[in-house]
């Protein structure tokens, strides 16, 4: 559980942070100055960063054992710039707390 | 096993599982038009009448620029010139009086230091692709018949009636041009989708994969509530 929490948190501060480029950076110079290599290239680079971030979290919710509504949320916060990292805190901490409650793990 | 497959508290999961599948398939399929849409080979669209466009001293609509337009009228003989800096054969263009007004058409080009022929008298039809006008380059010289940039704005003091926005590129006309002047090309703009090639062919995988995983993950949470009951 340990090892895919660090997977789960290695992609969620990429993909938050490749998020942020691209709504604050990549896509008003493509729209208002109308320059659009960067988002060209940043935007589907995060695409298949988000879907890895989407199979890690999958994978992390097998030992969590958290619910579909709940796996599904944390899936979709990865798209709402600055909520990825609030969420990112939020579960690390949750499940050290789960960690620590099973030493056998 | 059909029975607990479809109790109530699963229908939801399925309902969601479908549309979930059906959404990233269809977003796959857009994605991949779009791919495809980059060795399609480009249509113009029929030519449309120019007037029905844009009216004299109007601006062009955005999407009106490279359109194929139709324009019914007469050259006019005395607002003929010559645009030189064109890199190869000098330009000859001529305004065509439509109705109370004028639009400028380049009929085609001459070798450097011929001369460009007059215009055809009495009434023609003129086929061409209509291009956003060119930045202004000033007014055009008094007594001067040779352009710099192709800009209506730049013959407003010399063309005693009003103008249409942009010029016309002929393609043919009827009757036809003459023989001396060779067409300009003004090949159609490719109608390609915003990014690169590759760009879109990952989205369909990506896309896809997202479609494979939601079924894979319907199929885990199915699998873990029947072993539940």
């Amino acid at each position: 559980m340990t090892s895919a929490l660090l997977r789960y948190r290695v992609l969620a501060y990429l993909v938050g942070v490749m998020l942020l480029v691209l709504v604050f950076v990549a896509v008003p110079l493509h729209y208002l100055a109308d320059q659009p290599k960067l988002s060209e290239i940043v935007s589907p680079i995060h695409g298949f960063l988000f879907f890895v971030y989407v199979l890690l979290t999958f994978d992390l919710s097998r030992y969590t054992k958290w619910s579909l509504p709940r796996t599904l949320l944390i899936m979709v916060s990865g798209t709402i710039p600055f909520m990825s990292f609030v969420m990112e805190r939020k579960v690390s901490a949750e499940v050290a707390g789960q960690i620590a409650a099973e030493p056998s793990a | 096993m059909l029975r607990r497959l479809f109790a109530p508290r699963l229908l939801a999961l399925h309902a969601l599982a479908i549309a979930a599948v059906l959404a990233c398939a269809w977003l796959g399929w857009w994605q991949l038009d779009r791919t495809r849409a980059f060795d399609a080979p480009t249509v113009d669209p029929a030519p449309v009448p120019l007037t029905r466009i844009t009216q004299p001293q109007g601006s062009l609509p955005d999407d009106a620029a490279g359109r194929l337009v139709m324009v019914v009228g007469r050259y006019d003989a005395t607002q003929q010139f010559t645009v030189t800096n064109r890199g190869g054969d000098p330009w000859v263009l001529t305004v065509l009086q439509v109705g109370s007004a004028g639009v400028l058409v380049v009929r085609g080009q001459v070798p450097a230091g011929s001369p460009a022929p007059a215009p055809p008298a009495g009434p023609v039809v003129v086929t061409g692709r209509l291009q956003p006008a060119e930045p202004s380059a000033g007014a055009v010289a008094a007594g001067s018949n040779q352009l710099v940039a192709v800009s209506p704005v730049d013959l407003l003091s010399r063309v005693p009636y009003p103008l249409y926005d942009g010029y016309v590129v002929l393609r043919s006309a009827d009757p036809a041009a003459d023989p001396t002047l060779a067409l300009v090309p003004s090949p159609a703009i490719p109608d390609t989708p915003p990014g690169y090639v590759w760009q879109h062919a990952g989205y369909v995988a990506l896309w896809w994969a997202f479609g494979l995983f939601a079924l894979f993950f319907w199929y885990r949470l199915v699998r873990d509530r029947m072993a539940e009951s």
